[in-house]
């Protein structure tokens, strides 16, 4: 593997959309240092790919998230965020370890916006708690979410407790010292994205020229509809004809 | 155009007396509202249907023919009809006869339903809703057009000469709608067959119900039915009204607080920037309803939901006069005028019936069955294939 900062980013190469959503609540958040953290690696790991990073504070939305949940139609502020996801070659999704959960705020974000948005996407996970006694939270509640929800999982989660920002050597903290297991879970991240072209099939494949991954339904009408009217079929389908 | 209400006929405290209406005086309230509507000059009433509390309007057709008997012009209408659970033989049976006993004065608006155990306690799967809209339509659709049907599919037992009765009035079907919010397989449906496409944004904003108005009308065309501007197009509507528009405001506000369907989301003033929902005066509804064609063409029939939320009898009358006597006079104006002469006004009964006899002459009233006879039923050897 180069060094990743030897490499300039090729301006004449398609950026790899990332979008980051960060549930932390307080200002600043760990959470949101482990996400910038993760960004970072992904942006060095991708080489002479540009990546054209969306950050995402998901507290900022917290009321339209509610109002989402509520009455079904995004609102204006949350509406690009959900466009955001939807475009993204890749999401990186950090949240707070609450009661041995996500934070409540994330939890929603994914339950308010439909699932279709997650079916293919390759997705990184990262929490942080206190104490590294709630690491698991990822595998026993994030991970299920995300595999029910058929995103593209990076196998390496990045979880970080209070005590793995100090501890960045071998031998402190934890035996794989945190900047490790984010630059590994990075280029698992990119390996996802290599092996996919987009999860809702209607971008172009990425600059490598790697062939198209998942195949979503074919849109067969072209009237600048919404993703969200994708799953759109003829007539003659739906009748069996 | 046509203009009307809709009522999903919900039994709701009333937010600001805790007073809640029994289920008697909540049909007593929909008879008065569906009279009401012909007295201030509204032109339909649409009924919904639903099979659980808190609503009590699981039985559309029983209810419109008693309110077809205490009218005379009014359109009785459905919001919807669900054509997922019902069966399709049963609603052909049902709307036929309604349409005889009103003379003509039907049209249905086919939903999926948004209750989940409907389907389970009608005995099906909900996660099926679109295949069951599109089976069941097409028998439906079938059963009002041929005289004699044989029909096998997934979802009922299958149909050897079968004829349903009463034969529609004229020998003209009930107009059909499709009602969907979200799913452009609706869109397609509707457009498949040249029916209207009812488009029930109250809780959506515009942008939304122009796409899914702009699907229907792109495949409307592409399926011969005419040009897209020409496309069959309803909408929903909701607005609460005063004189002045403040007093609208500080009387509204505890009802949208507490709805069942927005209470605890957005802020009243957010969901009217959002949503069709205005509440204000006469003039701010009238403005507000004249800009609904910019966004999705000049369309057929603006419906309004006046009635829910627990809102008492007095108010949902009062609103129903304002809108029948302030309001739509101006719109239907406006609206009439900007509409070009080739876009055509929603069917209706006579308008259907005109132009069935342009395409096959005049109905005969002696008219028997594709099997020539009326009365003791088929020959083995008679019996033909139903046409398509």
């Amino acid at each position: 593997m180069t060094t990743p900062t030897s490499t300039a980013p090729d301006s004449t190469v398609e950026p790899l959309r990332l979008v980051v959503l960060s549930a932390g609540l307080s200002t600043p958040s760990s959470t949101r240092m482990l996400a910038d953290e993760l960004t970072r690696a992904v942006t060095a790991e991708a080489g002479h790919r540009p990546v054209s990073t969306v950050v995402v504070e998901l507290r900022e939305h917290a009321h339209e998230i509610t109002d989402l949940m509520l009455t079904r139609f995004p609102g204006k502020r949350l509406s690009p965020v959900i466009d955001a996801v939807r475009r993204a070659d890749a999401v990186i999704a950090v949240t707070p370890v609450f009661n041995i959960g996500p934070s409540g705020l994330f939890k929603m974000f994914v339950d308010a916006v439909d699932k279709e948005i997650w079916n293919g996407r390759p997705v990184l996970l990262g929490a942080t708690a206190g104490t590294a006694r709630h690491s698991l939270a990822i595998d026993y509640a994030l991970r299920p979410m995300f595999a029910s929800l058929k995103a593209e999982l990076a196998p390496t989660a990045v979880f970080a407790a209070s005590a793995d920002f100090g501890a960045d050597t071998e031998g402190q903290g934890d035996e794989q010292p945190l900047a490790a297991r984010i630059r590994r879970a990075a280029r698992e991240l990119l390996l996802l994205v290599a092996g996919t072209s987009g999860a809702d099939g209607g971008d172009a494949a990425d600059a490598a020229g790697t062939p198209a991954g998942p195949a979503a339904p074919a849109r067969t009408v072209a009237v600048g509809l919404d993703d969200e009217f994708a799953d759109f079929v003829p007539m003659g389908s739906l009748l069996g004809r | 155009m046509q203009f009307g209400i809709f009522t999903i006929a919900d039994i709701t405290p009333d937010p600001t007396t805790g007073r809640v209406p029994t289920e008697h005086e909540r049909l007593a309230l929909m008879v008065e509202e569906a009279t009401l509507a012909e007295q201030v000059g509204l032109d339909v009433f649409a009924l919904g249907e639903h099979h659980n509390p808190p609503f009590v309007t699981s039985s559309p057709t029983t209810t419109l023919a008693y309110i077809g008997a205490k009218t005379r012009e009014i359109i009785l209408s459905t919001a919807t009809t669900l054509i997922t659970t019902n069966d399709p033989v049963k609603i052909a049976e049902d709307y036929a006869m309604l349409q005889h006993l009103t003379d003509g004065r039907v049209d249905l608006v086919m939903g999926r339903g948004n209750t989940g155990p409907v389907y389970p306690w009608f005995g099906q799967d909900i996660r099926k809703g679109i295949e069951l809209a599109v089976e069941n339509y097409e028998l439906l659709h079938r059963l009002w057009r041929e005289d004699v049907v044989n029909w096998e599919g997934q979802f009922r037992t299958p149909l050897q000469q079968f004829t349903s009765t009463p034969r529609p009035l004229d020998g003209v079907a009930p107009f059909v709608w499709h009602g969907s919010i979200r799913s452009p397989q609706i869109a397609e449906q509707a457009a498949y067959y040249g029916d209207g496409f009812f488009h029930n944004n109250i809780f959506w904003p515009i942008t939304h119900t122009k796409q899914m108005v702009q699907l229907y009308r792109e495949r409307f065309e592409h399926y011969g039915h005419g040009t897209a501007d020409q496309a069959i197009v309803g909408l929903g509507g909701q607005a609460f009204m005063r004189k002045n528009s403040q007093d609208a405001i500080t009387e509204f506000r505890p009802y949208f607080d507490n709805a069942p369907v927005y209470g605890g989301g957005p802020s009243m003033e957010d969901f009217t920037r959002q949503t069709p929902l205005v509440v204000g005066s006469p003039e701010q509804v009238i403005e507000r309803y004249l800009t609904m064609a910019d966004h999705v063409g000049d369309y057929q029939r603006q419906l309004f939901l006046l009635d829910h939320a627990g809102l008492p009898r007095k108010t949902v009358l009062e609103q129903i006069e304002l809108l029948g006597t302030e309001v739509v006079p101006v719109l239907r104006k406006e609206l009439d005028a900007r509409r070009p002469a080739t876009v055509p006004d929603a069917p209706t009964h006579a308008s259907l019936v005109a132009a069935a006899e342009a395409e096959r002459g005049a109905f005969d009233a002696t008219y028997k069955f594709e099997t020539g006879d009326n009365w003791t039923g088929l020959r083995a050897e008679d019996a033909k294939e139903g046409r398509r």
